[in-house]
């Protein structure tokens, strides 16, 4: 195969923009994961169905509605909404309770991926004995803005993801670092018991943070789905590329949108240079994120890019 | 009505001794040494390729020029050619029973090594990681294997997999799914006796003491990483032969059979039925893998069970709701499981030669000398 | 002479362990009174059991003619009340600043946290320096500085302190009581202070209770616990 240098440059131009759009929503989803790492020290597998459950939400009320503006908030909404309520009842009904009676950190993973196991099943189920559609897009437009060389293309969803993870990134900051309720989270992670003899209502600050989790997750869920149609499982399929992302940002905000955008732009744009000059199958392309993953844990468990110290290494 | 009965309970026994292994082998290191080894289906997917491999392979070469049949493959391992599902199909008119069940216990012993051979590497990580990013690193490291030989042809044929290797019972008439059903048991009963033994002796304390508090195993003179090794080697050996035995019993080798699901499935049995307690551990093989093989529409069928179409449909999926459900109402109502860790025991041998000589002490007309 | 806060009849622990086996005392408005004991006597637990971080089994706790016995201890800090447990009293992960912070979530108002946070800067001078470094990095000495500012931020009317002294070198601990004595003149709180070296304790306090497997096994001024002969013998040899 002739490779042609205008196929090349827009195919690298638009695996960019690509990576870019796919990297901002990994970050983002990074954002909803460690904020409940950092509050409750849970690894949560059950956060990829948060998403998942939003971009069904989304779904389900935009296509009640005749599109356009109204269906776009409408679903933005609604996606929110469920991530941040399934969110919340997640813990609520598993991690609370188990926390209650001293789980400690390896039981409440296994509880999670229980949660996850629960919460994705029963969405397959549900879709199968229903007969919903398996795959599903919310009736927004997708607006293409502007074309490059006829091959590469900037779409709404590439602006609305981009400016999202950024806000959302920024926003998380402050919170925890400027905010009285975002210093009481961190609080509450650090010494909870002192945090209550403190004043603070660790509940209440326990149940906000869900909810803020699940609604940066719910947002995420949606922005995904308006630019790519989820299955039930498209969380899960994302949920290692979440982890990666919040694992090499060591926790912290910055961090995770930072290695979220890496990972996107490596997968997308490896994957289309490995894919024309390699001719190895694009099929590979998420091992990359994978291999990062392991061997970030190998060798800087506590993150590449961080801002703060974290303690993950064994003592051994 | 009878047969399909005894189907649905051979196939159900050969789960058992399966998911038994696989769960045995994932209570040494995580009910016994405390190491989350996540990867579980890695070491799995390990052992049935290289089974897969070397049984296809061996095929091949024994039975191709007998039968006549040239394999020629371009670019590809040669037992993915069409030609060699020829010679797969037709293996039994020219292979005896002694060969192919010669080739059987080869490939669980390759399945074994392989298992053990990668958890060197797996022990890389699990010496140097706090317990949930261990769990994480070696479920990513699974979903690498997987992905990666679900797309390369290399080394079982990447999608389509390696189908139909000949069982060890090819000649045999009847019941052959019984026959296999028999022959897993028969691996488990071999690996519930070694755990048994391993686990109640000098080497079992050491686990347990690493388990509970490395450093003052250390002080004790233990020598940790070397323990957490050793029941890496251990828990992936059995897991390799685990992966060998699925191989043969469906014929194939499969990439996307080894999801983390399995790995799952596996936590969930020995949660279930009591972490560092062997015999929990097979009750909890044994009910879990007769909810993955009830919660089937063919097994339902076959024990006269009617649903409707859309529960059909949704079963296979509900299956895993049910489990997720189990695995939370254990961890929350008794995170000990069913069965819990009980004190060390006399290692099973001293039992066996006390129980013997008491016997033989009453054969020998001299009663009561034996009860103590 | 009226009371801050009385225990009637206390029971107290931890799951299933009962520690404090029916604990009654008081502590008047401007009083400072210690509890002193062997070491296991349960001093720490009591005043866990007091502000709602151990188990109560049975019996009351009044704060402020207030029956407080089942209030969460966030609530129990909203009333007015403070306490310095003895570990991990410090928010390791937060810097000195926002440990204050903390201290003063209740109070909402930023300027009236600003106010608290320069009162508790002029008692220790030292922690304005420290300020933007996290308490984890502190010494030991300095950690207890924090834990002892940010349970002054609200200004809390009684003040419980689990031996603010341990582990401090003598000096360090001798200019730290001081130090809570001037904070004592200054906020006129109530103070329930538990020190391992008792002989100092008493003697800075008006009154003591002498703690013993979870029972009171004496009280009284400070100069009689410490002249009693038979309590000398108890648990003060050592340290007299």
């Amino acid at each position: 195969m002739v490779v042609n240098a205008a196929v090349v440059l827009y195919g690298t131009i638009g695996s960019l923009l690509d990576g870019l759009l796919l990297g901002s929503l990994y970050g983002l989803m990074a954002l909803g994961l460690t904020l409940i790492f950092r509050v409750t020290k849970i690894a949560n597998f059950a956060y990829a169905e948060y998403i998942t459950y939003a971009g069904y939400a989304a779904f389900a009320v935009s296509s009640m509605l005749a599109g356009g503006v109204t269906a776009f908030i409408a679903g933005l909404v609604a996606a929110m909404a469920v991530g941040a309520v399934a969110s919340l009842f997640s813990d609520e009904l598993a991690f609370k309770p188990l926390w209650h009676r001293g789980a400690d950190s390896l039981t409440l993973l296994v509880a999670s991926m229980g949660v996850g196991f629960v919460m994705r099943y029963s969405l397959l189920g549900a879709a199968v004995f229903a007969n919903w559609p398996l795959q599903v897009q919310p009736n927004v437009a997708n607006p293409v803005l502007a074309t490059i060389g006829g091959l590469a293309y900037v779409s709404g969803a590439h602006v609305a993801a981009v400016v999202a993870a950024i806000v959302t990134a920024v926003g998380m900051h402050i919170l925890f670092t400027k905010t009285r309720t975002g210093k009481a989270m961190r609080a509450t992670a650090s010494n909870p018991v002192l945090a209550r003899i403190s004043g603070i209502n660790i509940y209440y600050i326990r149940r906000l943070t869900w909810l803020l989790a699940g609604a940066i997750g719910g947002l995420a869920g949606f922005l995904y789905s308006y630019y790519n149609p989820l299955n039930p499982e498209s969380g899960w399929q994302m949920l290692l590329w979440i982890f990666a992302a919040a694992i090499m940002g060591g926790f912290t905000f910055y961090g995770a949108l930072l290695s979220g955008i890496i990972l996107g732009l490596a997968e997308a744009v490896m994957g289309f240079y490995m894919s024309t000059f390699l001719h190895i199958s694009t099929a590979y392309s998420p091992v990359i994120a994978l291999i990062a993953l392991v061997l970030v844990l190998l060798f800087r468990p506590e993150g590449v890019i961080r801002l703060e110290t974290h303690m993950l290494r064994r003592r051994v | 009505m009878a047969t399909e009965l005894e189907g649905i309970l051979a196939q159900w026994l050969t789960y058992f001794a399966i998911y038994g292994i696989m769960a045995l082998s994932f209570n040494i290191e995580y009910g016994f040494t405390g190491i989350p080894n996540f990867g579980k289906v890695l070491f799995v997917a390990v052992g049935a390729y290289a089974a897969g491999v070397l049984a296809s392979t061996l095929v091949l070469m024994l039975a191709a020029p007998a039968l006549g049949v040239e394999v020629v493959a371009s670019g590809e391992p040669s037992y993915c050619t069409a030609a060699a599902k020829v010679v797969f199909s037709q293996a039994g008119q020219v292979l005896s029973t002694t060969t192919l069940f010669a080739i059987f216990l080869a490939a669980v012993l390759a399945a074994a090594v392989a298992g053990a051979a990668t958890s060197i590497v797996a022990s890389f990580p699990a010496l140097r990681l706090r317990e949930d990013f261990l769990a994480i690193t070696l479920l990513a490291a699974g979903e690498i294997l997987r992905l990666v030989t679900w797309t390369s042809v290399w080394p079982v044929c990447s999608f389509n997999g390696i189908s139909g290797i000949p069982s060890p019972f090819t000649h045999f008439l009847g019941r052959v799914d019984v026959l296999y059903a028999g022959l897993s048991l028969l691996f488990l009963l071999a690996a519930w006796f070694y755990t048994e033994y391993a686990t109640n002796s000098p080497w079992g304390r050491a686990l347990k003491a690493v388990r509970d508090d490395e450093v003052a195993a250390e002080v004790y003179g233990y020598n940790v990483a070397s323990i957490r090794m050793q029941s890496l080697l251990v828990g992936s050996a059995l897991a390799g032969i685990a992966g060998a035995l699925l191989v043969f019993y469906s014929g194939n080798v499969n990439a996307g059979t080894f999801r983390p699901d399995m790995t799952f499935e596996v936590i969930a049995a020995v949660i279930l039925g009591g972490a560092a307690n062997n015999l929990g551990t097979l009750l909890g093989a044994a009910v879990i893998s007769a909810l993955l093989i009830l919660m089937n529409p063919s097994s339902l069928d076959a024990l006269g069970v009617t649903l409707p179409q859309g529960l059909l449909n949704a079963l296979p999926y509900l299956k895993y709701v049910i489990l997720g459900i189990v695995i939370l109402l254990v961890l929350m109502y008794r995170p000990q499981g069913v069965i819990p860790e009980g004190p060390l025991k006399t290692p099973i041998v001293e039992k066996t030669r006390r129980k013997l000589r008491e016997y033989l002490a009453r054969v020998g007309g001299q009663p009561g000398a034996g009860r103590q | 002479m009226a009371r801050i806060l009385e225990t009637r009849d206390l029971y107290g622990g931890y799951g299933k362990m009962v520690i404090i086996n029916g604990v009654s005392i008081y502590v008047d408005r401007g009083e400072v009174v210690a509890l002193v004991g062997p070491n296991g006597s349960g001093k720490s637990t009591l005043l866990k059991t007091i502000y709602g971080v151990a188990k109560v089994f049975k019996g009351h706790v009044v704060f402020d003619n207030k029956d407080v016995t089942y209030v969460p201890p966030e609530a129990k800090t909203a009333l007015g009340m403070g306490f310095v447990p003895q570990t991990d009293n410090v928010f390791p992960d937060l810097t000195v600043e926002e440990n204050l912070e903390m201290g003063g979530y209740l109070l909402r108002d930023e300027r009236k946290l600003r106010e608290a946070m320069e009162v508790v800067y002029n008692i220790f001078p030292q922690l304005r320096d420290l300020r933007h470094v996290l308490a984890g990095a502190l010494s030991g000495g300095q950690r207890k500085m924090v834990a002892v500012g940010r349970a002054l931020m609200t200004m809390p009317k009684l003040l419980l302190m689990d031996e603010p002294t341990a582990g401090l070198a003598p000096k360090t601990a001798l200019e730290l009581l001081d130090k809570l004595m001037d904070i004592k003149r200054e906020t006129n709180a109530s103070i329930l202070i538990v020190e391992q070296h008792a002989r100092r304790a008493l003697e800075i306090s008006d009154r003591g209770y002498v703690l013993v497997s979870g029972r009171i096994a004496a009280e009284g001024s400070g100069r009689d616990i410490l002249s009693r002969p038979d309590l000398q013998e108890l648990f003060l040899g050592k340290h007299g």
